[in-house]
């Protein structure tokens, strides 16, 4: 099935006290951005390659061979609905990444890819290590069992259809909160099951100087810590 | 973290009327960083895991006895480290249980004839592997605890889901939940009173907040924690508490 990996590129913000996107910062020696974009358009599956980015950011991409390139707005529900919209042809897969999320193996993509060969949507997931709870006028009201409780990370693949449908409910609704793919369908498409592979502890959003520090730090120690 | 940590240590006790008691988990075996050793024992930023919140739990105004509940086949790993990184420090070891519940069980047993007597009104119950709680945070616990009964710090997440038995399926986006993190305060004598309970009937809470509100009813209060005070866990988390460390030790912060 034709695959397209769209990745999200909508955030042209500085980290506080830089000057550039962060998306655009150096990360073991390119650009954030560049992971994504090199993990992706070497894994085997991938067929076509399309980021959504921000106007700052379409100019580091634009003119490469096997990628397209979409301006898109200010948010990331807006940045992935164009990137949707764009895609056309509504058979086949695609898979959705943050590109804050640098460090994408070619094991988390292969997993993605697999479950899209059963599953209509799959979502990275990791075990979640704290105590999590909800909370009732400040006080603690309900305690998940940890057992069941999984932290979404992307990327998330989807049958075009059914992401493209799940927007379109979304952005219909007055009360739509902005949220990542995976929770579009289960709020809008609760008939749709959303397999869960295993994500990565690398996996994490870079928000900070010190998340940059950390990703070089993993990426120097590579596969010993089992990407 | 180092200025504030070495800052105000003797500034404590006056015009406090009952202490608090500080409790330091370190019985967890911490497998998942990794290697023999018990990752409490671990150096960061030149002093074990575990020393760093027995001395910054030791500044906090208002908290008296120090108790560090330990593996009894951690014995070597704890005198060094309270002979050679907390000289001084008045700290009462407490051999620890096989889980997290039995331990805290021993602690509180330890200390039982001062809350028998009222000498102690709140236990501060904190997990070991989190090097960088700040004093201020644990005041704040210590205070709310005492005016709530139960207190817990947690810091907001999202992107949670519930997943299906065999964890292969999402079931439901939870929202935003909170991450508990501790130290987890509470008066002492329902503290107390709980775990003898939950040891009679064998039941095992998931943090110390769920025993108490099973056998109080009394309702835990969340107040704001801390992003920094975090959990080791992995390999890495030990390079990013380091990072943290070196960034609270530089004057313009």
């Amino acid at each position: 099935m034709h695959t397209v990996a769209v990745i999200l590129a909508w955030d042209a913000a500085p980290l506080p006290g830089c000057a550039e996107p962060k998306l655009v910062m150096p990360l073991g020696g390119r650009p954030i951005l560049e992971h994504s974009i090199a993990a992706f358009g070497d894994a085997p599956g991938v067929d076509e390659i399309l980021v959504a980015a921000a106007p700052e950011l379409a100019g580091h991409v634009a003119g490469r061979a096997g990628i397209r390139v979409v301006e898109t707005g200010a948010t990331r529900t807006e940045a992935a609905r164009r990137a949707l919209l764009a895609l056309g042809e509504p058979d086949g897969n695609v898979l959705i990444h943050d590109a804050n999320r640098p460090l994408v193996s070619a094991r988390v993509i292969g997993e993605c890819l697999t479950a899209l060969e059963v599953h209509e949507a799959a979502c990275a997931a990791v075990p979640a290590s704290d105590t999590m709870v909800t909370i009732k006028d400040l006080y603690i009201d309900e305690r998940p069992s940890r057992d069941r409780l999984r932290r979404r990370q992307s990327p998330q693949g989807f049958r075009r259809r059914v992401i493209r449908r799940g927007y379109e409910l979304a952005v219909a609704d007055p009360d739509f909160k902005p949220s990542d793919d995976c929770a579009i369908v289960l709020r809008y498409l609760p008939e749709i099951p959303v397999h869960l592979f295993r994500g990565s502890e690398q996996l994490f959003p870079i928000t900070s100087r010190l998340d940059i520090e950390i990703a070089e730090m993993m990426l120097a120690e590579g596969p010993r810590l089992s990407a | 973290m180092y200025a504030r940590a070495a800052g105000y240590h003797a500034a404590v006790r006056e015009g406090e009327s009952r202490p608090a008691a500080a409790v330091v988990l370190a019985s967890g075996a911490g497998v998942r960083v990794g290697g023999e050793r018990n990752k409490v024992y671990l150096p960061l930023g030149g002093r074990s895991v575990a020393a760093w919140s027995l001395r910054t739990l030791a500044t906090v105004p208002g908290i008296g006895p120090l108790v560090l509940v330990a593996r009894p086949q951690d014995k070597d790993l704890v005198a060094a480290m309270l002979a050679g990184e907390l000289p001084g420090y008045q700290v009462e070891v407490v051999p620890g249980g096989v889980a997290r519940q039995d331990s805290e069980l021993m602690a509180l047993r330890h200390l039982a004839p001062r809350i028998a007597t009222g000498a102690i009104d709140v236990v501060l119950m904190h997990d070991a592997a989190r090097p960088l709680v700040t004093p201020e945070l644990a005041a704040a616990v210590l205070a709310a605890a005492r005016e709530y009964g139960g207190a817990v710090p947690g810091v907001p997440r999202d992107g949670l889901t519930m997943v299906s038995e065999d964890g292969s399926t999402a079931e439901a986006d939870l929202g935003t939940m909170m991450a508990m993190q501790t130290p987890q305060g509470f008066l002492a004598g329902p503290l107390l009173d709980s775990y003898e309970r939950a040891a009679t009937d064998g039941f095992t809470g998931t943090d110390t907040a769920s025993c108490v509100t099973r056998y109080t009813g009394t309702p835990v209060r969340c107040i704001p924690g801390d992003e920094q005070n975090i959990k080791i866990t992995y390999p890495h988390d030990l390079v990013i508490a380091a990072k943290f460390l070196s960034a609270a030790s530089q004057p313009s912060g």
